[in-house]
C-alpha cells in the first residue's frame, strides 16, 4: 500500500454493512481517504452518515466489509488480534467523547496507562510538556470522579498522547461537554497538532470544533461528498446545509 | 497493569471482603481441623510414649495372622504362669502382669444407666501397682489410692467430674460379670491429661480385673523391663524360646508405634469427616467467587475494552483478572489460616469448660496445615475466577464506544451488600448448628448444609 512518510492513514473503497438481508444498512458505501501527518483532520455529517462507523474502521477498532486500510503504511484490515494489539499500542489514540478513565486509577496513573500496559516509563521531559500543556498540575493526583467533566476529558487527551501515536482518533471529543468547556478542548487539540506535531482525526458535529481543523470530510449517507481546507465556521456550516438540502 | 488490578479490588473492598468470607470460612476449617487433629494426635503419641517409657518389651498373645481392614484379630491373653518364667530370666530386671479390656467395664451412672461414651473405649485394667512395678503403670493417681483387692476400683478424672463420683463413694459397674457395688478408692489421669475425652476407665486390681473379664489364671500382656545395659533386641531373643506357639514379644517402641497408629486411623477419621465441611464451604466459596466475579467482570465491560484500545493484550486483561482472583483467593487463606488455628483453641477451651478436656498438647501448626490451607484456599480462587477471567479478554475493543456496553444497575443495588451481609449470616449459623450440634440428625444436618449454600450463593447477586 502506498504510504508516504506525510500521510498516516490510507483508506481506499471502504465498505461497511451491518447485518443481513432485508434489514441490512450500508454504514459506509465506497469511502477512500487520506490521513495526512500533523494535520486535524474532521469529520463532519447528519446523524447516521456514517462518521463513527469511518472512524472506528481506521481505527482498527471494527473490519470492513471490503475494501482496505493501512495505518503507518501498514494493512491493518487482516491484521490478527494480538498484531492489532500491538498497531493500538504503538500507533493509535482514542479520546472517547464519554472519557473513559478508569475510575479507580487517579489522573495521573491514567495518563501513563497505555506505557504501563507496553510496560515502558513515561519520558520525563515529554510527560511534564503533556501535562503542562492539558494544565492539570495540580490534579494528577485525583480520581476520574472528582474531576470536571473538562478535566476528564484533558486526561483522557493527554492519555492518547503519551505514547506519542501516529495518530489519534478522537469521536465527538465535545459531545459530552458544555460549550465554554468545549471550547478549551478544541484548543488544546490544536495546539498538540501545531505544538507536539500530532496528526489527529475528529468526528463532530459542531461547526465550531470543525473550524479549527486542517481540512473537513462531510459524510453523507455512507459517501464522502465533500471536502474543505481550512474553512471558517462560516464557510463549514454552509457546506453542511448544502448537503442536508441535497 | 497490576496496579490497575489491586486497584480495582480495592475500589470494590466490602464487596471483595463479602466474596472473600465463604473462601476464609473454608480455609478456617481446613487449617482449625488440621490444628486440632494435630494436636490431638500429637497429646496422644505423647500419652503412649510416656506409657511405655518404662517398658522395654511387652508379651502379649499373638492374634490371628489375618487383617480386616486394617483392623488386627484381637490377641488373645497369655496364661499368667509364663510371669514367673520370664522373671527368673537373666537379663529381666522387673515383670509385671496385666488385664487390659477395652470394652466391657461400663460404669453406672446414678440414673442406673451406663455412663455414655459415644463410641469412645470404656477401658477395664487389672493392673499390679505395687511401687517397685509403677514404672509399668500408664497412669498416675490423682486422689486417695489404688484399688486393693475385691471391691474397690479407681476411675478416671473426666469421668469423676463428669458424672460427680468422689473418692469414698460406691459406683455400680457392669462388666463380664453380672454388675456390682465397688468402692471408688482413688482417681486417676492417663499420662498427664485429665481426661480422655469421653473415654472412662476403671482400674481393679489384677485378681479382680481376672475374674471381672474372665482372665482367670491369665494375663493380656507382660510388661518387662531389661537390667541395665541390656537391650531391647536382647532381651527379646531370650524371652523368645520361652514362649507358648500362640504368644509373641514386641519393644515397647513398636507397641507404642501402634497404638498410635490405631489412635490416628480415629483422629484421620475425624480429619477427613471435617475436612469434608470444609470441602463443602470452599465449594460454596468458589461458587460465591465465580458469581462476584463473573458479575464485577460484566460490569467492568467498558473499563476492559477501553484498557484494549490502550493497547492491552488479552493475555494482560486475563491476567489482571486473574490476579485479583490470586489476590482475593491469597488474602482470604491467610485469614483463613489464623482464624482456623483460634478456632481450634477456641474450641480446645470449649471443651474443656464442657469438661470434655481433650488430650491436647501444645498446639501444632504445622507446615502441612499452612502449605494446604493456602495452597486450596488460593487455588479454588483462582480457578474459579478462570471462567470470568476468559469472559473478560472476550471483551472487544469497540466495547469502549457502543453504549449500553455497561449492564445497568438494578434497582436493589444498593440493597445488595446489607442483604449479602444476612445471608452470609444466615448460612455461617447453619454451617456452625450442623457441625457442632451434637442432637442434630443426619438429614437436619444436610438440610442446613443445604441452606447454607443456597444462601451463600445467592449472597453475592
Ligand atoms: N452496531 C451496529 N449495528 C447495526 N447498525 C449500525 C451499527 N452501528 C451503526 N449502525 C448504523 O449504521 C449507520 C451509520 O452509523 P454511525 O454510528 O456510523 O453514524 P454517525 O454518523 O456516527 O451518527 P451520529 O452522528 O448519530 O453519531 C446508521 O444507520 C446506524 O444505524
Ligand atoms: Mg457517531
Amino acid at each position: 500500500m502506498e504510504a508516504d512518510n506525510a500521510t498516516v492513514v490510507v483508506a481506499r473503497e471502504v465498505t461497511r454493512r451491518y447485518g443481513e438481508g432485508e434489514t441490512a444498512v450500508d454504514a459506509l458505501r465506497g469511502v477512500s481517504v487520506e490521513v495526512p501527518r500533523g494535520k486535524l483532520t474532521a469529520v463532519m455529517g447528519p446523524s447516521g452518515s456514517g462518521k463513527s462507523t469511518l472512524m472506528h474502521i481506521l481505527a482498527g477498532l471494527d473490519k470492513p466489509t471490503s475494501g482496505s486500510v493501512a495505518i503507518a503504511g501498514k494493512e491493518i484490515t487482516t491484521l490478527s488480534d494480538s498484531d492489532l494489539t500491538k498497531l493500538r499500542r504503538e500507533h493509535i489514540g482514542f479520546v472517547f467523547q464519554f472519557f473513559n478513565l478508569l475510575p479507580m486509577l487517579d489522573a495521573g496513573e491514567n495518563i501513563t496507562l497505555p506505557l504501563s500496559i507496553a510496560g515502558e516509563k513515561p519520558d520525563p521531559g515529554y510527560y511534564d510538556q503533556l501535562v503542562a500543556a492539558v494544565g492539570l498540575g495540580d490534579r494528577l493526583s485525583h480520581r476520574p470522579a472528582e474531576l470536571s467533566g473538562g478535566q476528564q476529558q484533558r486526561v483522557a487527551i493527554a492519555r492518547a498522547l503519551v505514547s506519542r501515536p501516529d495518530v489519534v482518533f478522537a469521536d465527538e471529543p465535545t459531545g459530552n461537554l458544555d460549550s465554554h468547556t468545549g471550547h478549551e478542548i478544541l484548543e488544546l487539540l490544536r495546539h498538540s497538532v501545531e505544538q507536539l506535531g500530532q496528526t489527529i482525526v475528529m468526528v463532530t458535529h459542531e461547526a465550531r470544533a470543525a473550524a479549527i481543523a486542517d481540512r473537513v470530510l462531510y459524510l453523507a449517507d455512507g459517501l464522502i461528498v465533500r471536502e474543505l481546507a481550512g474553512a471558517t465556521q462560516h464557510e463549514i456550516n454552509e457546506a453542511m446545509e448544502e448537503i442536508a438540502q441535497a | 497493569m497490576t496496579r490497575f488490578s489491586l486497584k480495582s479490588l480495592a475500589g470494590r473492598k466490602f464487596r471483595t471482603f463479602l466474596t472473600a468470607l465463604a473462601i476464609v470460612l473454608g480455609v478456617a476449617m481446613i487449617s482449625g481441623t488440621y490444628v486440632l487433629t494435630d494436636t490431638i494426635d500429637r497429646a496422644f503419641s505423647s500419652i503412649f510414649d510416656q506409657s511405655y517409657a518404662g517398658t522395654d518389651v511387652v508379651v502379649s498373645g499373638k492374634g490371628a495372622d489375618i487383617n480386616v481392614f486394617g483392623e488386627e484379630a484381637e490377641r488373645p491373653p497369655v496364661p499368667a504362669s509364663l510371669l514367673e518364667t520370664i522373671r527368673a530370666l537373666p537379663s529381666v530386671e522387673l515383670a509385671m502382669g496385666g488385664v487390659y479390656d477395652e470394652t466391657n467395664a461400663k460404669l453406672i451412672g446414678d440414673d442406673g444407666k451406663a455412663v455414655e461414651t459415644q463410641g469412645a473405649p470404656s477401658l477395664g485394667f487389672g493392673i499390679d501397682t505395687s511401687p517397685e512395678l509403677s514404672r509399668f503403670n500408664p497412669l498416675s493417681l490423682l486422689e486417695g489410692r489404688w484399688p486393693e483387692g475385691d471391691g474397690e476400683v479407681v476411675i478416671d478424672a473426666g469421668v469423676a467430674d463428669r458424672e460427680d463420683f468422689s473418692v469414698g463413694g460406691t459406683i455400680e459397674i457392669s462388666t463380664l460379670q453380672p454388675k456390682r457395688p465397688f468402692e471408688v478408692v482413688g482417681i486417676a489421669k492417663f499420662g498427664n491429661v485429665r481426661s480422655l475425652g469421653t473415654t472412662t476407665f476403671a482400674i481393679f486390681d489384677v485378681g479382680t480385673a481376672q475374674e471381672l473379664f474372665d482372665r482367670d489364671g491369665e494375663f493380656d500382656a507382660i510388661s518387662v523391663a531389661g537390667k541395665d545395659g541390656v537391650d531391647a533386641e536382647q532381651l527379646m531373643a531370650e524371652i523368645r524360646p520361652i514362649l507358648p506357639a500362640n504368644a509373641q514379644v514386641r519393644t515397647g517402641v513398636a507397641e507404642a508405634e501402634d497404638d498410635k497408629e490405631e489412635i490416628s486411623e480415629f483422629t484421620t477419621f475425624i480429619r477427613y469427616f471435617l475436612l469434608a465441611f470444609a470441602g463443602i464451604a470452599l465449594f460454596v466459596g468458589s461458587f460465591v467467587i465465580f458469581n462476584t466475579l463473573s458479575i464485577t467482570v460484566a460490569q467492568r465491560t467498558r473499563e476492559f475494552a477501553t484498557l484494549r484500545t490502550l493497547g492491552a493484550s488479552r493475555r494482560q486483561v486475563l491476567r489482571s483478572v486473574l490476579l485479583e482472583a490470586f489476590v482475593i483467593g491469597f488474602s482470604a487463606s491467610v485469614i483463613g489460616l489464623f482464624l482456623g488455628l483460634a478456632l481450634a483453641k477456641g474450641l480446645e477451651a470449649l471443651f474443656r469448660a464442657l469438661n470434655l478436656e481433650l488430650p491436647l498438647a501444645d498446639t501444632v501448626f504445622a507446615t502441612r496445615t499452612i502449605v494446604v490451607s493456602l495452597l486450596v484456599g488460593t487455588l479454588i480462587t483462582v480457578v474459579a475466577g478462570l471462567f470470568p477471567a476468559i469472559r473478560a479478554t472476550r471483551v472487544p475493543p469497540i466495547a469502549a464506544v457502543r453504549e449500553g456496553a455497561e449492564l445497568p444497575k438494578g434497582r436493589w443495588h444498593r440493597l445488595t451488600p446489607h442483604v449479602a451481609i444476612v445471608l452470609i449470616a444466615v448460612a455461617l449459623g447453619l454451617l456452625g448448628y450442623s457441625m457442632f450440634a451434637d442432637e442434630v440428625g443426619t438429614a437436619q444436618r444436610l438440610l442446613s448444609i443445604a441452606g447454607a449454600c443456597c444462601s451463600s450463593s445467592s449472597a453475592s447477586r
